[in-house]
Parts: C-alpha cells; sequence; structure tokens
C-alpha cells in the first residue's frame, strides 16, 4: 500500500511530487509551443488547430484538471521545501562564495512566481476572456469563447507592446526555471545516474532552449508585425 | 605573510556569537592552515586570552574531523582538499580570511569553530550497516562483485563525513552525505537485502535531523573534499522511491529477532 501522507513528509519524496509535477507542466509546454507555431502557417492554421483542441470539450476539462492539479501540487512542494530550507539555516554565512550552484538555480524561488503570475494572465487573456478583460486589455475584444478566432485573439493581444514584451519576459524567466528544473527532476526521480547524466543534461537544455526559444520567437515575431 | 583573520567566537552552545578581528604577523607559507591557527592560538594564550577552538584530529584528510568555511568555502578555496591540508601558500601576503563554523540547525555549534555533527551519526545509525550471520569469514570470491560497481562503491565510500556538503549547501541539506552511505552499501551485493529500508530509514532521519531538501545546486559536490558525486543522490532517490511506491519494506526489528 502507497503511503502518500509519508511520501509527501519526507523532502526527498515531496521532491519526487515537485519533479513528477514538474515533467508533466514540462511535457504540456513542449506541445502547447509546438501547436502554437501555426500561427505562422497562417490564420486558417491556426484557427483550425484551436478548434481542434476543443473538439472533444471532455478531453479539454481533463487536461485542464490534470493539469491545474499538477501546478497546484508543484506550488505546494515549493512552499513546503523553502519552510524547510528556511529553517535548516536560521544563521545565514558572513561570506557566500557560490562555487557550482548556477544563477538558474538559485533564482528559482523568483522564477517560479513570476511564471505563475505569467499563468494566471495568460489564461485570463486567452482561456477565460471575459473575467477582467476590460481591466487587463482595455478596447481589446477576444472573439467567440470558443476558440475558432485563437489567431485573432492571439495576435491582438500581443501587438499590444506591453502584453507583448510582458510575454517575452514571462517566457525568458521560464527558460532560467527550466534550465535548472529539467535537468534536476531526473535527479530527484532517481532516474539519472552517471551513464544517463550526459544525454539528460543535452536532452533537457534542449527541449529548454525549444520551449522557450519557441515561445519569445512566436511573442516577438507578433510584436513586430512579422506575423499580423 | 601578513594576514587578517576575522573569526567567529561563541563561548558555548547558547551563547550569542560574533566575529572577532585578528591580525596576525609572520605566517609561513609552508604552514597548514590549522598550524596558522595553531601560532594564532599561541599569540592569544601569551595575551592572556582564550585561544579559537576548532576541531581537528589527524590532520592527514582522512578523519573528517576538521573543517570550517573560509571566505564562503568550506574547507578553503582549493578543490577536494579538507582543511588541515590546505596551505597558506594559496593565500596572498595582506589577505582577510572570514573563518565561519558550518552554518545549519542541525549542527549547532559547539564552540567558535566547532560544530556538533553527530546528527550525521545519527543517520548512520539508521542504515548505514549490512546484517550478516556470524561466523567464520566466507571465502572472499565467494560473492562475485563487478568492478563497475565496486569502484562506484568505493568513490562513495570515500566520504568521511565532515559536514562540508551541508554547510555548502544554500538549503543545509545532507543529501550528499546521507546519498553516499546508501549508494556505498546499496552498490554491493551484501548491502541489498536492507538496500530500500536503508534508504527509507537513513532519508527519514535525515529530515527527522533538521537538514534542509535537495534542490539540485551541486554546491556539496563542488565542495566535497572527498570528490563524492551527486549522482549517489539520483540512485539514493531512487532507491527512496522504490521504497516507496513498488516495494515496502518493514521497519524496525523484525518480531522474532533475525
Amino acid at each position: 500500500m502507497i503511503d502518500v501522507g509519508r511520501i509527501w513528509r519526507s523532502s526527498a519524496g515531496t521532491k519526487a511530487v515537485m519533479a513528477a509535477t514538474g515533467m508533466i507542466l514540462f511535457g504540456f509546454t513542449i506541445v502547447h509551443m509546438l501547436g502554437n507555431l501555426n500561427v505562422f502557417f497562417g490564420e486558417k492554421s491556426m484557427n483550425d488547430y484551436g478548434a481542434m483542441l476543443h473538439a472533444v470539450p471532455e478531453l479539454a476539462y481533463f487536461a485542464r484538471v490534470v493539469l491545474g492539479g499538477a501546478l497546484v501540487l508543484h506550488i505546494a512542494a515549493m512552499v513546503k521545501l523553502l519552510r524547510q530550507s528556511q529553517a535548516a539555516r536560521p544563521q545565514a554565512y558572513k561570506v557566500v562564495t557560490p562555487k557550482a550552484s548556477t544563477i538558474y538555480s538559485r533564482t528559482m524561488r523568483f522564477t517560479g512566481p513570476v511564471v505563475l503570475v505569467f499563468i494566471v494572465l495568460h489564461l485570463l487573456n486567452l482561456t477565460f476572456h471575459g473575467v477582467g478583460s476590460d481591466f487587463l486589455h482595455p478596447g481589446f475584444k477576444m472573439q467567440n469563447e470558443h476558440a475558432p478566432e485563437a489567431y485573432h485573439n492571439l495576435t491582438t493581444l500581443l501587438q499590444m507592446p506591453m502584453w507583448g514584451v510582458f510575454y517575452i519576459i514571462a517566457n525568458a524567466c521560464f527558460g532560467f526555471h527550466l534550465w535548472h528544473g529539467a535537468v534536476a527532476m531526473f535527479r530527484s526521480l532517481g532516474l539519472s545516474g552517471e551513464r544517463q547524466l550526459g544525454t539528460v543534461k543535452m536532452m533537457a537544455s534542449g527541449l529548454t532552449a525549444l520551449v522557450a526559444g519557441g515561445n519569445i520567437v512566436i511573442a516577438t515575431s507578433i510584436l513586430l508585425h512579422v506575423v499580423k | 605573510m601578513k594576514l587578517t583573520l576575522q573569526i567567529w567566537r561563541q563561548a558555548d552552545k547558547n551563547a550569542k556569537g560574533a566575529f572577532e578581528t585578528y591580525p596576525l604577523d609572520g605566517v609561513s607559507e609552508h604552514m597548514s592552515f590549522l598550524e596558522m591557527l595553531d601560532v594564532l592560538n599561541e599569540q592569544l594564550i601569551g595575551q592572556g586570552k582564550e585561544p579559537v577552538a576548532f576541531e581537528h584530529d589527524c590532520r592527514e584528510g582522512i578523519c573528517g574531523c576538521c573543517g570550517f568555511v573560509i571566505n564562503g568555502s568550506p574547507h578553503g578555496p582549493m578543490p577536494k582538499t579538507t582543511v588541515c591540508q590546505l596551505h597558506m601558500r594559496v593565500f596572498k601576503d595582506g589577505d582577510t580570511l572570514t573563518l565561519e563554523p558550518w552554518r545549519a540547525s542541525a549542527f549547532p555549534v559547539l564552540k567558535d569553530l566547532v560544530v556538533d555533527r553527530s546528527a550525521l551519526d545519527r543517520i548512520i545509525q539508521k542504515g548505514g550497516y549490512i546484517s550478516v550471520n556470524t561466523g567464520n569469514p566466507q571465502d572472499a570470491n565467494a560473492v562475485l562483485v563487478s568492478k563497475d560497481c565496486s569502484d562506484k562503491s568505493m568513490d562513495a565510500a570515500a566520504c568521511i563525513g565532515c559536514g562540508a556538503c551541508v554547510a555548502a549547501c544554500p538549503n543545509a541539506s545532507a543529501m550528499l552525505f546521507t546519498s553516499a552511505k546508501i549508494a556505498h552499501l546499496g552498490l554491493l551485493p551484501q548491502g541489498q537485502p536492507e538496500r530500500h529500508k536503508r534508504a527509507q530509514d537513513m532519508f527519514e532521519q535525515h529530515d527527522a535531523e533538521g537538514f534542509g531538501p535537495c534542490s539540485q545546486h551541486g554546491e556539496c559536490e563542488a565542495a566535497c573534499p572527498k570528490g563524492i558525486k551527486m549522482t549517489n543522490i539520483a540512485m539514493a532517490n531512487g532507491d527512496y522511491l522504490f521504497s516507496q511506491l513498488i516495494w515496502s519494506p518493514r521497519t524496525g526489528p523484525s518480531a522474532d529477532g533475525g
């Protein structure tokens, strides 16, 4: 019998939850980015893709529940581990000389919340259009709730300089977050031994560059009217 | 060499500590770091002051007793070197060195630069052993060990338990230490019967001692005087998750005493 409470109470178990949920969310962002490349193939391509995602509403809601659940667990794990970490070193060093940790690993606790804010705004912008629309992007009306107008919504939004720049910055933070997270999650799950470490690092860095880079390219192209 | 030393002074476990500054002249570059502190202490005793307490034993880099943080680096700036094996030639004339004890709630400061590392012993007590039948020793070649496993196991077994990994970790986690002990036994045939129970029990004791979680920063690996690798952490995580998700080992002594 799996004792969920016992796993959650241990720091290695909490890390495994963080890693497993991180893996789910990372997997989703890869598909999400690849799907959004449709924007480069014209309005019809993008709108068809949007309609396809909503073709089976049950499936769309299932995905939302899984992703939402993963996100909540990911954040809960972060809160628990952060507290444990702070309790473990009540007195800080006077001098700290980092040797191996990277700017990516040390900023996880800051890039994470930025990505969270981005996710919330992103959902309000393009998924739950009605909510806060007047406040978030005054004068901009989203078309049709069931997303056949995905192209119009995305391009109109990101052509507003404030939103375009925000999306680019948020995705840069997301890239930072993944650069450390994508390698760390394999170790937390005990999946990268000495032999696999090189492959894991290469794969994780490649996919991180692909996702964050792809998103930034899409946002930049729309912001600069390369895609109209 | 002329040095300025900023050293954490703390009278006992409950006292409030503070940094004190000591100028030190006539340091030979051939001295080890601890010998340099011996010179400082001789001077302090001569002045009727309390000498700086620091832990040390073999001074050969193999016992794991010594260790404190020098300018933000546990055991000082030389890689794979304990502080007793660190020589003053690494530093420059006129340097200011800040000496701090390991900082972790699981390592209470006993005095000055000495911390209580018995939390590591309690982790070992939870699983850093194998159970074998007593009696005549069996033939040395009766249990075959592959070269790959024996190498990795010996690499993990090189851990001297100095606590530098905890000191270096931004989360004050002892995962490198704990995982080295888990891997050292878990890689060998003799360690298999208790492999997953070992990971479970040692991990739970690690948390109970108040060490932090592992964020995979890699500072532990960089600070380790024995070059223990983080791949041990991945392996121990795998063993732990196996014990929780796939096959749950019995905990505590079994009823029949066997």
